[in-house]
């Protein structure tokens, strides 16, 4: 700083709307936020989360629309589409739906039931703290595309040019129908989340709070809702991890997600053994990739698709 | 706790309220926390780049985070005048001339007013912050502030009310 300044920028300096607070960074509120970013990676996203391969989702999901019909998924009698374990979210994204990815760190949501709840920086109620946005899950599956990515995995020796023949000749047997359902299904995917407080003993949150949400921009807040079992997530919604309070209790064994019942289910009878074949192929070279990673990386349907 | 985690520490304890204000200025108070809170987090994140004398950088981020969050808020709320810097509540009828000028004049001009007369940066520090050299914000600043001076002196540049300021240390 100059020791004596023009006279206009004297007038706008004594003008200051805003002057700063030394010891806010102390503050109860700022130290929260201290102990939220130490608590990050700082490689990348958050350290108590992590995204699930979409691979055995998507064998479970296939095999249950080929077993029982598309309708299943809108209407989910059986709550095949719900995780029952705290900090579990199955959700759909749509590839539809775009939104600003809202950037709020830490929000407040005075109610979590219902869809469309309102939350926001500073409205009281339960915390939630921002822990990725959501990701579009790829072009879709067409045979077109399917063929141009299997001759890209050949060339890049990815796959072997026996595989590729195979997993080509799999494919053409198949229905473009049964593509297009396959399809829709990479929309979905699970996202875990580990919730704790101490970093120790799994913690659940009382019953009919969300554990995991997703919001939009909505005016001067967000809308939001349980991620679970939301099949119309839009592009870029923020995903928000609750925030551990005094009324959560320790978290009930694990349950087997409704992905692994069907799996062991239904993956005997009602695909065509084409069909399983194909899907056995598309799990195949996603084994061999990085398809499920941390809460920053993307599942890319190209590393998924032969 | 880590050594980094120590010293990143005491450099957000310390400069929290600077960036703080600086958020506040430019997004107002219900969005200053979150632009603080993201600041912080990139700084976190790149700690390793972070220069000696952090605050001139962290003014950079913290100005990368303002355009995007200024960005989304104008996308989100067509119409609305989401560039122009927010004025907070505490003295709106002081030097009401000088807000009729200040509001007259371009975002850009009006940072590098900001950044040297409520940062408080020096104006090698400030060019850090906008990327920009020494030399180049020096002949913004002076523009800006010629720009500034002709707008409180009106359209006939008759009597310059600031001419009769006293110096500010």
């Amino acid at each position: 700083m100059t020791p004596q300044r023009p006279p206009t920028l004297a007038r706008v300096a004594r003008a200051n709307p805003a002057r700063a607070d030394d010891e806010r960074g102390r503050s109860a509120a700022a130290q929260v936020v201290l102990n939220q970013i130490l608590a990050s990676d700082r490689s990348g996203g958050p350290h108590p989360v992590r995204r699930r391969s979409r691979r055995v989702l998507v064998l479970a999901m296939a095999a249950l629309l080929l077993a029982v019909g598309g309708a299943l998924a809108a209407t989910d009698p059986f709550g095949l589409f719900r995780s029952p374990n705290p900090g579990t979210a199955i959700y759909g994204v749509d590839l539809n739906r775009h939104v600003v990815p809202p950037t709020v760190y830490q929000i407040e949501c005075p109610s979590t039931s219902g869809h469309g709840f309102r939350c926001g920086a500073h409205l009281g109620g339960r915390k939630y703290m921002l822990l990725d946005h959501v990701q579009a899950s790829g072009p879709r599956l067409t045979r077109p595309f399917m063929q141009r990515a299997l001759r890209q995995a050949v060339r890049r020796g990815q796959i072997s040019a026996q595989t590729g023949h195979r997993f080509a000749a799999d494919l053409a047997v198949v229905s473009d129908d049964f593509l297009a359902r396959l399809s829709d299904l990479m929309r979905h995917a699970t996202l875990t989340a580990s919730l704790t407080s101490d970093g120790k003993k799994p913690l659940a949150p009382p019953p009919g709070v969300p554990s995991l949400l997703v919001c939009e921009p909505a005016a001067a807040s967000l809308s939001c809702q349980d991620m679970n079992g939301d099949d119309h997530a839009a592009i870029g919604s923020g995903i928000y991890r609750a925030v551990p309070s005094a009324d959560w209790r320790p978290a009930p064994p694990q349950r087997r997600d409704p992905s692994w019942q069907l799996e062991v289910a239904i993956l005997g009878h009602a695909p065509t053994p084409a069909e399983l074949r194909v899907l056995f192929d598309l799990a195949t070279p996603a084994s061999q990739s990085s398809s499920s990673g941390t809460v920053t990386t993307t599942t890319a349907p190209t590393t998924q698709a032969p | 706790m880590s050594d980094v985690e120590t010293r990143f520490s005491e450099i957000y304890e310390s400069l929290y309220g600077r960036v703080h204000a600086y958020a506040r200025r430019r997004v107002g108070s219900e969005a200053a926390d979150e632009v603080v809170a993201e600041t912080f987090m990139v700084a976190w994140r790149r700690f390793d780049a972070m220069p000696r004398e952090p605050l001139p950088w962290l003014y950079g981020v913290a100005r990368n985070v303002v355009l995007r969050h200024r960005t989304a808020a104008a996308r989100q709320q067509a119409g609305r005048r989401a560039l122009e810097l927010e004025r907070e509540p505490t003295d709106p009828s002081e030097d009401p001339e000088l807000w009729e000028a200040w509001s007259q004049l371009s975002d850009g001009e009006r940072e590098v007013l900001a950044l040297v007369a409520w940062e408080e940066l020096r104006v090698a520090d400030a060019a850090r912050c906008l990327g920009c050299s020494a030399p180049v914000f020096s002949v913004r600043l002076h523009r800006a502030r010629k720009r500034l001076e002709r707008l409180l002196a009106g359209p006939q540049g008759a009597a310059n009310p600031i001419s009769t300021l006293t110096e500010v240390s």
